[in-house]
Formats: C-alpha cells, sequence, structure tokens
C-alpha cells in the first residue's frame, strides 16, 4: 500500500510538473479554450434568434435557457481564464456578459443576486487585478457554479434553489467583511517576502537588510577615502 | 523545513539557487519567470545593487498545482556571490527544503565553483545540516560559451570536482539561451517534494 502511494505520488508529481513546465504557451491553450466558447455561442445564438421571430412576446423557460446558455458559456470560458491571467478585456467582456444575464433574468429571485454578486465581484476584479484578494477569485468561480447548476437543472426545487443562493451569499459577505476589516496595508517588498516565506520575520529581515546596506555603504565610503586621499 | 497546513492543504518548500557570484543564478529564474509568465501569478522580487549584481537575492514564488490533495507552493531563492555577503547566503539557507547548485562552466571559474560550494557545506553544517541529505541538482551553465571559442570546463571535470562525492543528478545548461533550465527545475521540486512525502501523509490524516 505504501508502495502504491509512493507510486500515486510520484505520478501526480510528475503529471503536474509536466503541465506546469509543458511548451505549449497557456495563452495558446486559452485562446483554443475561448474559440470553442465562441463557436459554441454562435449556435446558441442562432437558435435563440428563431425564438425570438416565432415568439417575440412569450420568452419562454427553455429559449430563455438557449440566450442564456450563451452567455453562460462565454462567462465560464472567462471564469477558467481567470485562473491565468487577467485583463482589461477579459474582465470588460465577463462585465458585459452579466449584464446581459441580468437584463434576462429581471424577474427572477434566485439568479437576480447571484448575477448582482457576480457583477460587484467582477467590477472589484477589474480594478484590482492580480492585487485581488485570491478569496475574491475563488468566490467569483463559486458563485458561477453556482448560477450555472441553477440555471441548468431541470426540475430544481425552489427550496434547493434558496439554499443554493444562500450558501453563495453568505460566502461572499463573508469575503466583504474580511476585505473591509483589514484593507491590506501597502506593503514592502521584505514584508512580502517575509511573509510568503515564513523562515524568517519582516522585522527580521528588514533590520538585516538595513544593517548589511549600512556596511556597504560604510565600506563604500572607506575606498572612497582612500581613493581621494592618494591623489 | 517545509510548511505544511493541513488546514489549507498546501505544503510550501523553499528552494535555494547556490553558486559563485556571476554563475547564473539569476538568470535561470529570470528565464523561467519570462517563459512560464503566464502561469506564474507572482512577481520576481529582486533585491539588488546599482551595478545590477545580486547584492541580496532573488526571489520567486509560485504554485506548480494539486498533489495529493495539497497545493504545492514553491519559493525559488538566489543567493549573492560575493564572498563577503556570507551573512546573507545563511539567512536565504535557513529552513532550506532543496537546492540548485549552479557551477560557471569557464575554465577560469574552475577554483570559484569549487570553494564555492565548499561554502555551501560550511553553512549548512553550522545549522547543522548535511548537504549529502539535501536533495540537490548540480547545474553546469554557460554551456553555450563554448561556440563563442571560450574555454570551458569538461562536464567529466566538473563532476570529478563538485559531484565526485554528492552524487546528484547534474546539468549542462545555458540559462541565457534556456538549454535545461526548466528541466533543472523540474528535477529538483521533483527530488524535493517527493522527500516531503513522509510530511504529506501526516498532514494527510489530520
Ligand atoms: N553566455 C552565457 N552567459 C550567461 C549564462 N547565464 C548567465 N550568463 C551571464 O552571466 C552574467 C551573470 O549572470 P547572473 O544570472 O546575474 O549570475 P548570478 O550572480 O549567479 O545571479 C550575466 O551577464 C548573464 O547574462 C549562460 O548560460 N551563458
Ligand atoms: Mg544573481
Amino acid at each position: 500500500m505504501a508502495k502504491n502511494d509512493e507510486f500515486s505520488l510520484t505520478q501526480e508529481l510528475d503529471e503536474a510538473l509536466e503541465d506546469f513546465f509543458s511548451e505549449e504557451d497557456s495563452k495558446a491553450m486559452l485562446d483554443k479554450k475561448t474559440a470553442s466558447a465562441k463557436t459554441s455561442t454562435k449556435k446558441n445564438k442562432t437558435v435563440a434568434k428563431a425564438d425570438d421571430e416565432e415568439s417575440v412576446l412569450s420568452l419562454d423557460q427553455s429559449s430563455q435557457l438557449d440566450v442564456s446558455g450563451a452567455n453562460l458559456e462565454k462567462i465560464k470560458a472567462i471564469v477558467l481564464q481567470l485562473e491565468w491571467e487577467i485583463t482589461d478585456e477579459t474582465m470588460e467582456s465577463f462585465i458585459a456578459e452579466v449584464e446581459a444575464l441580468t437584463q434576462i433574468y429581471k424577474g427572477d429571485d434566485h439568479a437576480l443576486p447571484l448575477l448582482k454578486v457576480l457583477d460587484t465581484l467582477s467590477r472589484y476584479v477589474n480594478k484590482n487585478k492580480v492585487k485581488s484578494h485570491p478569496e475574491a477569485i475563488k468566490c467569483l468561480r463559486s458563485v458561477f457554479d453556482a448560477l450555472e447548476k441553477i440555471f441548468t437543472t431541470k426540475g430544481m426545487a425552489d427550496k434547493q434553489r434558496k439554499s443554493i443562493v444562500d450558501t453563495e451569499l453568505e460566502r461572499y459577505n463573508s469575503l466583504k467583511n474580511q476585505l473591509t476589516e483589514k484593507a491590506p496595508k501597502a506593503t514592502s517588498n521584505i514584508e512580502r517576502i517575509a511573509k510568503v516565506s515564513g523562515t524568517v520575520s519582516a522585522k527580521e529581515l528588514k533590520q538585516f537588510l538595513v544593517d548589511e546596506i549600512r556596511k556597504a555603504i560604510q565600506e563604500e565610503f572607506q575606498k572612497i577615502r582612500k581613493e581621494l586621499s592618494n591623489h | 523545513m517545509a510548511l505544511i497546513n493541513p488546514k489549507k492543504k498546501e505544503v510550501q518548500v523553499k528552494i535555494v539557487y547556490y553558486g559563485p557570484g556571476r554563475g547564473g543564478k539569476t538568470t535561470n529564474l529570470e528565464y523561467i519567470n519570462k517563459k512560464f509568465k503566464s502561469r506564474i501569478k507572482s512577481e520576481m522580487v529582486t533585491v539588488k545593487t546599482y551595478n545590477d549584481r545580486t547584492l541580496f537575492f532573488d526571489f520567486l514564488p509560485f504554485d506548480i498545482g494539486v498533489i495529493k490533495g495539497h497545493t504545492i507552493k514553491v519559493q525559488f531563492y538566489t543567493v549573492p556571490g560575493q564572498v563577503k555577503y556570507n551573512a546573507t547566503r545563511k539567512l536565504v539557507l535557513r529552513g532550506v527544503d532543496g537546492i540548485v547548485f549552479v557551477a560557471d562552466s569557464m575554465e577560469l571559474r574552475r577554483e570559484m565553483n569549487i570553494r564555492s560550494l565548499q561554502n555551501l557545506e560550511e553553512n549548512l553544517g553550522s545549522m547543522n545540516k548535511n548537504l549529502n541529505k539535501i536533495p540537490l541538482v548540480l547545474q553546469y551553465n554557460k554551456r553555450d560559451l563554448a561556440k563563442e571559442g571560450i574555454p570551458l570546463l569538461s562536464i567529466e571535470t566538473m563532476e570529478e570536482d563538485l559531484n565526485k562525492t554528492l552524487n546528484a543528478p547534474s546539468f549542462p545548461a545555458s540559462a541565457v539561451v534556456g538549454d535545461n533550465v526548466a528541466e533543472t527545475m523540474k528535477k529538483i521540486i521533483s527530488l524535493t517534494v517527493s522527500s516531503l512525502k513522509k510530511k504529506l501523509d501526516v498532514g494527510e490524516e489530520k
């Protein structure tokens, strides 16, 4: 059994390393993902359009899903992309897609609060980019997953929907508290290193560097003095 | 001293690139940081002097993925090569889990390589650590200079000088070109994380 464990660890490790250091540029991978999302989006759009023409007035559940399906897929592609990079472009299209969905689900008590959270979170991430609180991205993904579940699970009981929505809202609120309570102070590089490394305290590191710099400057001055007195 | 956080399911490992000054440690990290930029969500931090030589150290942290349910976070450090900065080297070595020794293949750097490796052993010794017991990879850097007609040490000589008793995995490399830079890093991560297996298992039981 220990053997097995070892085997699977090595295998998992190898796979993770292969993935990370693979030659294929991750950007290219993403472009592919987005491209496939785009093609399916197109298909969905045509379906939705046909529906629109047939019954403009009665936007029934299924055609609503066709339209939102396209938006959902686009958002999904972007959510995946956020794992790699956060750009103005991705975030702006994210916000636009959420807005489109909000229009469609204006009257939906369950979807609307989640969409609102998505909107707020995406604006926050857009503003802060990679400096966003890591929980914000996680929360965004989680809310999106919940939304997708609500939209795509057929015949979900109202009670279940409500419980899903409540869980997400709770999560969002606790994130909000975290963000407002201790707005991350502007930390210096040194503090960041110390914080991430955990092996040296920030104070220790700072003091050490100050001492080293002082020493270096003193030595340099001594050399200069010597140089000057030689002339 | 890997930090394992069973609650957050995180394992943090510290890997130090060691070696003589101007050997190419910073260039190794810079290459990785550039090449895999889109996968590295953090910034590389370099604390350096006016003339671009590493005075203190470079720092590059990133996650490599999830293994056995744990997010593996690796932190790479380089040390300053100049003799007088031994205090910095010792500080950076604190809590190290794995080491890459970047040797300079130029013939005229032969002594410096040997001295730097000795210095590494001494510094580890002062922390009651033994180089034989720490995951280690050797890199013989600047192989590209052969094309320029610059006299290089043969791989055999370098193995004899540096790796005879250690018997660590070794790579000829070129950090500027990128040859074997990722391979070196992959190897050290793999050795280091595997050596933490026991700790990982303990973490899992909790
Ligand atoms: N030709 C060549 N030059 C290199 C190579 N690696 C590093 N250098 C150069 O060597 C010098 C010192 O490199 P650096 O990474 O700062 O060394 P460190 O002091 O070990 O961090 C720089 O000018 C690099 O461009 C290599 O593989 N080939
Ligand atoms: Mg350097």
